[in-house]
């Protein structure tokens, strides 16, 4: 079976930095990782290509320095990886990457199953997924925490909060992925060498895949990001001071009464 | 002007450096190797003479006089052991509970002290401050005839060894120091703090949860526990710079002591100029360690104020001591990176001297106020 | 002149500490508390195929380039393990069989190295010397087709484990150097060395009575045992700067943690300008540190054999790392004093870069000899 991945490159560090004056995350110098949950996703799509047999498509769109997540991604496994690059892609919001990732996949061809992470963690909108199911008219079910494929029929369950819901589908359809449906594979260094050193990175730009510019870019997003700020954290800390057995006694209580043991 | 010692500072020294080899030395890498501290050793310093060097004789002290318990602390801290802090500290707040204690406290504690049968400590430290009066939070109370202790100190080394601990209090805005009985009800301790040198310290968090000090445990005025604690201080920073001495000088003779016995080539590597340096530099920094510790010494057996002298004095020679150290280990070569040398310990070890009783920072700031007021 | 890393080094460096951190460092404390080196960990170093990252695909290996494999070097050492030292032994020797032995000897050894079968080791230094090959004592005759090797080795890392040893001998005048398959008849270990830093090394003292080893064994030619030597020194040296910049690294991160969330009067020490100077000369000292290591990589991987500039790189790196464990401790204060920090553990290893695969004074000499020529 095809499969595709869509994959995102965001921010190493957890504390990402924001540029004071226009707002926007300063991407350089910042190593970049797959999206944590992209990369479930991808892992996902690896052990379904094990069970099953088939390909998987990695497909990503980001400035040059996504290479390196899709080189990543052929280290897991992945058998094709796809680059969109272009500056006039730069400033798309999420409507304007669906559609750039949707004319992609078009000219890429069917796909039995794609795949996506839930969110970013550094947009964390999780529109993406959603709006390019739509796009491709197929169906989608988002929030998946487990997957069964038997006979062309998918069912997937869903994670909610405080519920699990089952759906059934047909192939073809669009998955989002929460973090918990796996843990993704680590690399070994020959992965890597065969991934940076014998496999192809196919790279496409706006006209390469046939982009309308007002679709694309500032021009093509619906909306329109005004500022970006870090908040102020207040720390808040209680010590539990006393003889051992006291201070325990009060922690569990604590823990308890915040419901995080039971 | 005059920088010899007299004869009977020459004994004095003799006895303790003796007891160092015979007492500690042998205990030391068995404990860096997990073994505790023996039980019975606050009894041996008792019966040595060792534990009451700054009390007068009329509680039990030997009264040695200031100047003569930092040669004999140097001896002492000699084998580089957790044991050396015992009498560093004890004496440290026995001189102090002698000074600033009332008539009552010093009947009570003080001949126990100087026989070996309590062990005094003092602790000012929090999980929150290690130096900030204004953010200490062990507060006390006074009701009737009593205060009352709440609270939770840290790093309190000798915390859970009975007899006296000098515990620095908050009162509202002032601060008071009281003598706690440490196997008073309300009084616990924490397993010890793993350290990376002195392994088997007991250095303990202590927890105080209502625990009754009776008045008479005050030491000096009310709200000028401050002033107490400044001067007794300057006086545990004393004790630091003989600690770091007697540890320089170990480090000295052991890296002159290899570098004679190690050949290269068939010659000693004592005979290489590398080494020749090191063992120079060594020297010459021990050297002046020595005397700024014993100027500082002999003032505060004068009488005099010493806390920029102090300062001054424990910034100097704690870094020294850490630098001597590391040389030290260059010239034993790999054999330095081993835990069967002496230096290997005397490394690791090396480091306390800028961070406690003070760090560097702390003396940095004190001696810079003084210069610059 | 380009400074940025490729895809593939970034990879390598991720992949690497990845591993580091998810199969060695929850091994480090109890390793740091006595407990020996897990043998399941050695499995795991090579099935992630670090232990070939110099060797021909060919033989197992993952042929990375010299550059990349001192990167990853520096990841790994990240968490302060001697494991680092697994590595940097098992790559040497592999490469130095692909570089100078016969085809046999690479595909037994090589490959029994890549695969983790074997374990090699660099078995130069004796009781009796570091440094001076005019100095060995390990003796090799000729007895028909076969040495026979006796002799002791001396901090002999990986020594008790199965796999070849390049053994420096004796015949007469000339110094060979030969492999022998460790453990075999004649070869025995002591139990491994305790060291202050990086504890659980396997490093041991071994001892050749008689060893008999065929003829075929001897690597390269008779009498070039110094000179392959010194190719693989050059090396070692750079590795140990790798293990350095790791450490560095590791002392710098902790202090800014440390400095951010410890509070003084409600503000972070971070704000503090004794303590942002400590961090930025951390900072700054790290940046040369590896920009002069990476530089000295790059020389090598392009052939060179960098005899010159190893020396002068590994003179500063090293000595950088102890000066930044030590900066990360006054950082941390008191805590940094204590087993339950990070920074301690690195202070006790960083010491081990300034003596160990040459000390700084060799390296000095080296330097000195070369440009003085």
């Amino acid at each position: 079976m095809e499969i595709l991945v869509c994959i995102k490159q965001v921010p190493a560090s957890s504390e990402v930095k924001v540029d004071s004056q226009t707002g926007a995350l300063i991407r350089e110098s910042v190593s970049g990782i797959i999206n944590p949950t992209d990369r479930n996703a991808l892992e996902e799509s690896l052990r379904l290509k094990a069970k099953h047999g088939g390909n998987v498509t990695v497909l990503t769109m980001g400035p040059q320095q996504a290479e390196e997540a899709l080189r990543e991604a052929l280290a897991m496994g992945a058998d094709k990886a796809v680059l969109l690059t272009d500056r006039l892609f730069a400033g798309s919001d999420t409507a304007a990457t669906s559609y750039i990732l949707w004319k992609a996949v078009q000219k890429l061809g069917k796909f039995d199953l794609t795949l996506c992470g839930r969110e970013s963690t550094d947009g964390v909108t999780a529109q993406v997924g959603p709006q390019l199911a739509e796009l491709l008219g197929i169906p989608q079910i988002t929030f998946v925490r487990k997957i069964e494929l038997k006979d062309g029929v998918l069912r997937a369950e869903r994670g909610l909060k405080g519920a699990f819901e089952t759906v059934e589908g047909n192939l073809p359809l669009l998955l989002t992925v929460n973090k918990e449906i796996n843990i993704s594979r680590e690399i070994t260094i020959d992965d890597i060498l065969t991934a940076c050193r014998e496999k192809e990175i196919i790279s496409w730009g706006a006209d390469d895949i046939g982009a309308e510019r007002s679709k694309i870019g500032l021009e093509g997003s619906l909306t329109v990001m005004l500022r970006s700020y870090i908040p102020a954290r207040e720390k808040k800390g209680v010590i539990f001071a006393g003889p051992v057995k006291d201070a325990v006694r009060d922690l569990v209580q604590e823990l308890r009464k915040k419901q995080l043991i039971p | 002007m005059n920088f010899d010692l007299t004869t009977e500072q020459k004994l004095l020294q003799k006895a303790a450096k003796d007891f160092a080899n015979k007492e500690i030395e042998p205990l030391a890498p068995l404990m860096e190797r997990g073994q505790a501290l023996p039980s019975n050793f606050p009894k041996k310093l008792g019966e040595a003479r060792f534990l009451g060097m700054l009390c007068p004789r009329k509680y039990g002290g030997s009264d040695i006089g200031y100047f003569n318990f930092i040669l004999v602390l140097e001896q002492l801290s000699y084998p580089v052991s957790a044991c050396a802090w015992i009498p560093g500290i004890h004496n440290s707040v026995a001189e102090a509970i002698y000074r600033f204690g009332t008539e009552a406290a010093k009947e009570k504690y003080l001949p126990g002290a100087c026989a070996g049968e309590y062990v005094a400590s003092i602790v000012f430290t929090e999980p929150g401050t290690g130096s900030d009066p204004k953010s200490l939070t062990t507060t006390a109370s006074f009701e009737g005839n009593t205060w009352l202790v709440n609270g939770t100190k840290r790093f309190h080394s000798l915390g859970n060894m009975i007899g006296p601990a000098m515990i620095v209090v908050r009162e509202g805005d002032f601060i008071n120091c009281l003598l706690v009985d440490k196997d008073s009800p309300g009084y616990s301790s924490s397993k010890s703090w793993d350290f990376m040198g002195y392994a088997g310290l007991p250095c303990v968090d202590t927890y105080l949860n209502n625990v009754r000090v009776p008045a008479e445990n005050l030491m000096g005025e009310r709200g000028k526990g401050f002033d107490i604690l400044v001067k007794m201080i300057s006086g545990a920073k004393i004790a630091s710079c003989a600690r770091s001495l007697g540890l320089s000088q170990a480090a000295q003779d052991e890296a002159v002591k290899y570098a004679k016995g190690r050949t290269r080539r068939g010659s000693a590597i004592f005979t290489m100029m590398s080494i020749q340096a090191m063992v120079a530099e060594i020297a010459s920094r021990v050297e002046a360690a020595r005397w700024i510790t014993y100027r500082v010494a002999f003032l505060r057996e004068k009488g005099f104020d010493t806390i920029l002298d102090t300062a001054r004095a424990k910034l100097f020679v704690t870094r020294v001591a850490k630098e001597v150290a590391d040389m030290s280990l260059q010239v034993h070569g790999a054999y330095g990176f081993t835990r069967d040398f002496k230096i290997e310990r005397i490394y690791r070890a090396a480091r306390e001297g800028e961070i406690v009783e003070g760090s560097s920072e702390i003396q940095r700031t004190i001696i810079s106020t003084y210069v610059l007021s | 002149m380009d400074f940025n890393l490729t895809t593939e080094q970034k990879l390598i460096q991720k992949a690497t500490r990845d591993f580091a951190e998810k199969e060695i460092a929850p091994v480090v404390l109890e390793m740091e508390k006595g407990a020996p080196l897990p043998d399941n960990v050695i499995e795991k170093m090579a099935k992630a195929k670090l232990l070939g990252m110099l060797a021909p695909r060919k033989y197992g290996g993952t042929d990375t380039g010299y550059l990349a494999y001192i990167m990853a070097n520096e990841q790994f050492s990240y968490v302060i393990t001697a494991c680092s030292f697994v590595m940097v032994v098992c790559n040497s020797i592999a490469e130095a069989i692909n570089r100078f032995g016969t085809e046999e000897q690479k595909e037994k050894y090589v490959r029994g190295i890549c695969e983790g079968k074997l374990m090699g080791s660099l078995s130069f230094t004796e009781p009796s010397t570091g440094s001076d090959p005019k100095a060995l004592a390990t003796t090799a005759v000729l007895a028909g087709d076969h040495w026979v090797i006796n002799g002791t080795k001396r901090f002999n890392t990986l020594g008790a484990y199965n796999g070849p040893a390049l053994v420096f001998a004796r015949e007469g005048d000339s110094v060979h150097c030969i492999i022998v398959d460790k453990n075999c008849e004649g070869w025995s270990s002591s139990k491994p060395w305790d060291f202050m830093g990086y504890r659980g090394t396997p490093t041991v003292d071994s001892f050749l009575k008689d060893v008999r080893v065929p003829i075929g064994n001897l690597l390269l030619e008779k009498g070039k045992g110094f000179e392959i030597l010194l190719k693989i020194i050059s090396g070692a040296r750079i590795s140990s700067c790798a293990r350095s910049l790791g450490l560095g690294q590791a002392a710098l991160d902790e202090s800014i943690k440390y400095a951010k969330q410890r509070t003084r009067r409600g503000s972070p020490i971070a704000s503090m300008m004794s303590i942002q100077g400590m961090i930025a000369e951390m900072a700054s000292r790290l940046e040369a540190a590896r920009w002069l290591t990476y530089r000295t990589a790059f020389l090598r991987e392009k052939g060179g054999d960098v005899l010159l500039e190893s020396a002068m790189t590994k003179i500063f790196v090293t000595r950088t790392a102890k000066e930044l464990a030590d900066m990360g401790i006054q950082i941390h204060g008191a805590y940094g004093f204590t087993k339950d920090f990070k920074i301690e553990r690195i202070y006790r290893a960083a010491k081990e870069g300034e003596i160990v695969e040459g000390s700084s004074e060799i390296q000095r000499t080296i330097v000195a000899s070369m440009l003085l020529a």
